[in-house]
C-alpha cells in the first residue's frame, strides 16, 4: 500500500454473525468508532448471514444489557456511517423494510433507523473502493 | 483501491448457511467486476465432492453453482492439499477443477488479497 501508516484510511467492515450470540456486532461496533475517532473514513457497513439480525428494530434488550441496533442506529445518524444489509439475508430471516414488505405482502416492517437494504453489490463495492476491508464474525 | 477478493469456505456442506452464504457472496461479487477467488480448506473440501445431493435433504442443492465457477471467471480455485489428505479425498472425486495447493503455498497467497472473507 502507497499510504504511508497512520494517514487516513478508508475503511470498509463486513458483520457476518448474529448479536448477542456472537461478539462480532459488539467488535465491529467499537472497531467503527475507533476508527472514525482516529480520523479514518468507515465507508460502510455490510451485514450479511445472521449478521443482519442487528438491524431488527423490534428486538427488546434487558435495561442491564446492550442494545445493539440502537447503538449501531445512533452511530448511523451521529456519524453518516452507512449501514448495508443484505436484502437476500435480511428477507429469510424476516428483517425487512416498508418496501419490501409492500413488495412481498407482508402486514409488517422491521428495519431500525440508519440501516438500509441493499444487494450484495454494496459489498463488492465497498471491497473496490475501501483501502481495507475488515470481516468479523462468520465460521461458528 | 481494490477489486480483488477471497473467500475461504472453511465449513462442511451441510449444518449451517456457510457454504451457501459464502457461495452468494462469490457469484455476486463476481458478476459484478470483483476478481474473486476462492480456497477450500478444512471442512470446506466436502463442498466440493462429486456426488452430493443436497436437494435430497430439503436444501437449495448448491452444486450447479460450483460448476458455474470456471465460466464466471472465478479463479484461481484452491484447495488445500493437507485438507483434502486428513479427510482421504483425492483430487479426482472433485467435481470442479480446483488447484490442489500446500498450506504453506496458500499462506502465501492470502497475502495477495486485500479482502479475505472466511465462511
Amino acid at each position: 500500500m502507497s499510504t504511508p501508516a497512520g494517514s487516513p484510511r478508508t475503511l470498509g467492515l463486513v458483520v457476518l454473525s448474529g448479536p448477542y450470540q456472537h461478539q462480532s456486532a459488539d467488535t465491529a461496533l467499537r472497531f467503527v468508532r475507533a476508527a472514525l475517532a482516529r480520523g479514518h473514513r468507515v465507508s460502510r457497513v455490510f451485514f450479511y448471514a445472521d449478521g443482519v439480525h442487528v438491524a431488527n428494530r423490534l428486538a427488546v434488550v434487558p435495561a442491564d444489557d446492550r442494545d445493539l441496533q440502537r447503538a449501531w442506529s445512533t452511530l448511523a445518524s451521529e456519524h453518516g456511517v452507512d449501514l448495508a444489509v443484505c436484502v437476500a439475508a435480511a428477507l429469510r430471516r424476516g428483517v425487512i423494510d416498508a418496501a419490501e414488505a409492500a413488495r412481498h405482502g407482508r402486514d409488517a416492517d422491521n428495519l431500525a433507523p440508519g440501516f438500509r437494504i441493499t444487494g450484495l453489490g454494496a459489498l463488492a463495492e465497498m471491497v473496490r473502493d475501501a483501502d481495507r476491508v475488515v470481516v468479523l464474525g462468520g465460521g461458528g | 483501491m481494490s477489486a480483488r477478493m477471497l473467500v475461504v469456505h472453511r465449513r462442511p456442506p451441510y449444518g449451517t448457511s456457510h457454504a451457501q452464504d459464502a457461495m452468494e457472496a462469490v457469484l455476486a461479487s463476481a458478476a459484478l467486476g470483483v476478481e474473486v477467488a476462492v480456497a477450500f480448506v478444512d471442512d470446506g473440501v466436502w463442498q466440493i465432492v462429486a456426488g452430493q445431493h443436497p436437494g435430497d435433504t430439503g436444501l437449495k442443492d448448491f452444486v450447479p453453482a460450483f460448476r458455474l465457477l470456471p465460466e464466471l471467471d472465478v479463479g484461481p480455485i484452491w484447495v488445500e492439499r493437507e485438507s483434502l489428505q486428513r479427510r482421504g479425498i483425492g483430487a479426482r472425486q472433485l467435481l470442479l477443477p480446483a488447484q490442489v495447493i500446500g498450506a504453506r503455498a496458500l499462506a502465501r497467497r492470502l497475502d495477495l488479497y486485500p479482502v479475505v472473507i472466511e465462511l
